[in-house]
């Protein structure tokens, strides 16, 4: 993964808990590098271990650390480095939502080096979709999670998710049904 | 046409190709606008292109319909001025009307402030625009940039930081570096390939080198070594000296260098592993020349005053044994005056002489225990000691004294004090003598002396026993009391020309009282007499230490037969007596020989052997008993020979132990205890016989009595006989003092000691013991003159039973 999402670890760790406990974090996870580049590629297992040392040190569940984490990666890192261009996908959060998957098809193009998620929408109601997350990687769902909300705090929409399809039981891929008023 | 099949699409599959088109017609005015450009202008649609848009590019064109004719393969650039300002490329095409044109391209957006500024989203784009790709592209270059920012920051504070270590460092590399060249030591870093690291002008200063400490870096310490070996005393020992600290590089400090011109450095050889893991070697030098002459000095001095001190102790001894001998002839001498036929006036002379001898004698032996004590030459003993007979004992010294000045004396001894305790009987006996003499001394005559003797158990073997002397003398000044006990001090001054002494037996009486562990304390007023206080902390005697005297008696169950082997018949009389009929049978032999022969016919269960005896001696009859006979039967030797190595030489030539001649039956029974099976013997407790308490005198009779078993005429007769034999040794043993013949002396106490032994007499015979084994003829001069006083207060005793 690009070293902006484990940058992005960094920054909810260190914003809420202090530097010395990213410290703390960094070498539970036995990662010694200084600091992150945004656009070098890093191995995946730095993103995991991170987020494994974070949950042990911070005491907070995986899914807990996975979703604030994905609210983080909306509100900090996505509107502090690509602002103009998360504000230019959509004008409310339906619009978003649809625009997402052409979105991260042009992510692709950028990061050459990067396997981005998949992402295609169905469903579309007047107050509901239905989000499918397609990925190689293990274990994220509750970041997409998070991600979801974030957007939805972007958007000041309230939602609800569902998640209505699950790898971990034995489906295909996750699919999120997104609820708002 | 070229034969490419011409291509129909509808308009809002154009309108999503090309959101952003317009067209205009022959006057530039505009016709139609796709949505997305629309959606930032909406009033578009029949303005004037003029109006709208300024050409940026090309930059030359006269803007009318001929114009746009003959640029269509060029590319514009459009800017639209107004509330939104955005930058338009592409380039025009022909339309199917001849006179109009269309415009056909998208948004130049470089700064994505500008779209939020149009309100344009990225959906706007046709999908095959790549604008917006581009637009995350330098996005993300922007992120990058944002990162390297960080990194710069990073980089420049950490330079900073970098810099400032370097200032530090390079700093106090200097204040380290001109603290080495100014201090006092030499100092000599050296690689593992021995080349100079650092040194110091100190290190060539002290080796005489004519070279700067700069000029040293870098070359080879082991030449330079070779090059300065001759100022050493010993040059090749220093070289390999060298080799073998760096062949076993450890740290040795404090190696001593000697210079031909006198110098001595101190050198201090340090392996230092650095930071890089390199072996580096420090030598630090100091020159000691000063304080190791010193030193020397010192020791010189120190011995000299030992040497002093050791003259003034032989000194010491020597005038003391010089006064001493004449002084023992003139108290011997005058003693012997004073029981002859004697005038008043000349009885009144001698008299004068005996105590002015006295004193003396007291000045001078105080001195000698004095010195002794200080230099730590007395070391106490810890034997078994009888407590009550030691103090009754002391007491009895003074009687004469007592007597002469008809002091009312009172002993008052707790009989709950235990009666062994382990000590040193004579300087217990010391103390209590010194304190009661003291007592006695400045008591005016009819005034009162009291011993009282208490103590209390701390637990169950030490008892804290407290020697109470009291008396209705002089007493002591309130502001004399802090220092009576201080050396050549007296409580007034006029003591010691009223009543003599030195001043030391106090401070000697305390220096004892401290070596048994004990404190000294006073109590006093002024003209109405003193109290002083010993308390010393005993540690009870177990029964092993007081020799299984008391209180158990073992007896043998049935009896045993004996064989005394003894040539002398008073001896062979006196063995009958003391060994208890009930033990059973005894045969006599007065030689080996004779012995061989009952041994031929007879077996007994013991042999008590005399040593020396005509025709077969006692080692010559053992080894026929063990070496012909291959018998077994315990040995116990008897001999008066009680000294050292006797033992040894017994055991050597065969038998079993021995005893001293003359022996108690006891001490008989004690060794046979170890040679028979215990099942042999029958314990049974001892009654405490009042007699055996009630020790005071010099002497009883108990032991005689014992002997005598009822005959008053042998108890009389050897009460005679010992009075004799004694006033004819009391001349001799004066006369030996006198000379200083220890030997003399030695021969009088072993004689003498068989018949302090019948009688009882324990405190001389112990003296006479310790004179026996005593390697000091001075030690055996100074005893004998105890000697001699305790043995004519016991014939004094002796004649008074007679």
């Amino acid at each position: 993964m690009y070293g902006v999402v484990n940058k992005a670890i960094q920054g909810l760790v260190t914003e809420n808990f202090g530097e010395e406990k990213w410290l703390e974090v960094k070498t539970k996870a036995g990662i010694d590098e200084e600091s992150f580049l945004s656009n070098e590629s890093y191995p995946d297992a730095y993103t995991y271990k991170l987020a494994a040392a974070a949950s042990e040190q911070l005491n907070m569940s995986l899914s807990d650390v996975l979703i604030a984490f994905g609210e983080y990666w909306i509100a900090k890192t996505g509107m502090q480095h690509y602002g103009e261009l998360m504000k230019a996908g959509g004008q409310d959060l339906k619009e978003f939502l649809i625009n997402l998957p052409g979105f991260h098809s042009r992510i692709m193009l950028i990061y050459p080096k990067l396997q981005p998620p998949e992402f295609k929408i169905t469903d579309v109601q007047n107050l509901s979709l239905h989000l499918h997350y397609y990925s190689d990687r293990p274990g994220l769902k509750y970041f997409v999670y998070g991600l979801i909300n974030g957007l939805a705090k972007m958007f000041n929409t309230p939602v609800t998710i569902e998640i209505i399809s699950d790898r971990d039981l034995g489906h295909h891929h996750e699919i999120y049904k997104v609820n708002w008023n | 046409m070229d034969g490419t099949p011409p291509i129909f699409i509808s308009a809002k599959q154009f309108e999503k190709l090309f959101p952003f088109h317009f067209i205009v017609d022959e006057h530039l005015l505009i016709q139609s606008a796709g949505m997305s450009l629309l959606k930032v202008y909406p009033h578009l649609i029949g303005e004037s292109f003029q109006s709208v848009f300024m050409v940026k590019r090309p930059s030359n064109i006269i803007m009318e319909n001929a114009a746009i004719k003959d640029c269509l393969d060029q590319i514009f650039i459009l800017k639209v001025e107004g509330e939104v300002e955005l930058l338009l490329r592409g380039h025009f095409i022909n339309t199917d009307v001849e006179t109009c044109y269309m415009f056909v391209g998208s948004p130049w957006i470089t700064d994505l402030n500008d779209l939020r500024k149009s309100n344009l989203l990225i959906s706007d784009f046709a999908l095959h625009d790549t604008i917006t790709d581009m637009m995350l592209i330098i996005q993300s270059k922007e992120l990058v940039m944002k990162d390297l920012h960080v990194l710069m920051e990073r980089l420049q504070s950490k330079g900073e930081v970098l810099l400032r270590s370097e200032r530090e460092v390079k700093s106090s590399n200097s204040k380290l570096n001109a603290l080495i060249q100014n201090m006092q030591s030499g100092i000599l870093v050296e690689d593992s390939q021995r080349k100079v690291l650092l040194c110091n002008q100190a290190l060539c200063d002290f080796f005489e080198m004519p070279v700067s400490a700069e000029a040293l870096l870098g070359s080879d310490c082991s030449s330079a070594a070779e090059q300065i070996k001759e100022a050493l005393l010993h040059p090749d020992e220093f070289v390999d000296r060298i080799a073998v600290l760096i062949r076993e590089n450890k740290t040795v400090i404090q190696d001593l260098l000697f210079f031909k011109n006198g110098k001595i450095l101190e050198r201090d050889f340090i392996p230092v592993m650095t930071a890089d893991n390199e072996l580096n070697y420090l030598w630090h030098y100091n020159d000691v020349t000063v304080k190791k002459r010193i030193e020397i000095d010192l020791v010189n001095a120190k011995n000299t005053a030992v040497k002093s001190q050791k003259i003034k102790e032989d000194f010491l001894a020597n005038m003391s044994h010089e006064i001493r001998t004449p002084l023992n002839a003139i108290l011997g001498f005058s003693n012997l005056l004073q029981k002859t036929k004697l005038n008043e006036e000349q009885k009144d002379l001698i008299d004068t002489v005996a105590i002015a001898g006295d004193n003396l004698m007291g000045i001078i032996n105080d001195i000698l225990d004095f010195t002794k004590m200080e230099s730590g030459n007395i070391i106490l003993e810890n034997a078994a000691l009888d407590l009550k007979l030691t103090l009754l004992n002391s007491s009895k010294i003074l009687s004469k004294k007592i007597e002469e000045k008809n002091i009312d004396f009172k002993v008052c001894f707790d009989n709950s004090l235990p009666r062994w305790v382990l000590g040193d009987a004579l300087r217990l006996s010391q103390i209590a003598t010194n304190l009661l003499g003291n007592a006695l001394k400045f008591t005016s005559n009819d005034g009162k002396v009291t011993l009282n003797v208490f103590g209390e158990n701390i637990d169950e073997f030490t008892n804290n026993v407290s020697i109470e002397i009291s008396d209705t003398g002089i007493g002591i000044s309130a502001d004399k009391m802090e220092t009576i006990f201080d050396r050549f001090t007296q409580a007034e001054d006029f003591t010691s020309r009223k009543f003599g002494g030195t001043g030391l037996g106090l401070s000697i009486t305390k220096m004892l009282v401290e070596q048994f562990g004990g404190t000294i304390s006073c109590r006093s007023r002024y003209g109405e007499g003193s109290v002083f206080t010993v308390r010393i902390p005993f540690v009870v005697a177990s029964e092993m230490a007081v020799g299984g005297v008391l209180p158990k008696e073992s007896k043998f169950k049935k009896e045993i037969q004996m064989l005394l082997v003894e040539d002398n018949v008073l001896n062979q009389k006196l063995a009958k007596k003391v060994i208890p009929a009930e033990w059973g049978q005894i045969d006599v032999a007065e030689n080996g020989l004779v012995a061989k022969e009952l041994l031929k016919t007879k077996s007994y269960d013991i042999i008590l052997m005399d040593l020396q005896m005509p025709l077969m001696n006692g080692y010559e009859t053992t080894h026929y008993v063990r070496h012909v006979l291959h018998s077994e039967i315990p040995i116990i030797a008897m001999t008066a020979n009680a000294i050292l190595g006797e033992r040894e030489k017994c055991i050597a030539a065969g038998m079993n132990d021995y005893v001293s001649k003359p022996f108690r039956a006891d001490d008989l029974l004690s060794r046979m205890k170890l040679l028979f099976p215990p099942d042999h013997f029958t314990d049974v407790i001892k009654p405490e016989s009042p007699s055996a308490v009630a020790k005071e005198a010099l002497f009883n009779l108990e032991h005689l009595n014992e002997i005598a078993e009822g005959d008053e005429s042998f108890v009389g007769d050897f009460l005679k006989t010992f009075v004799a034999e004694m006033q004819k040794e009391i001349p001799i043993l004066s006369a030996a003092i006198a000379n200083g013949n220890s030997e003399d002396i030695m021969r009088i106490a072993h004689k003498s000691k068989v018949s302090f032994v019948v009688l009882n007499a324990v405190q001389i015979e112990t003296l006479c013991k310790e004179i026996e084994q005593n390697p000091d003829s001075d030690g055996v001069v100074r005893s004998g003159e105890l000697l001699l006083q305790l043995l004519q207060e016991l014939l004094l005793d002796v004649s008074k039973i007679g």
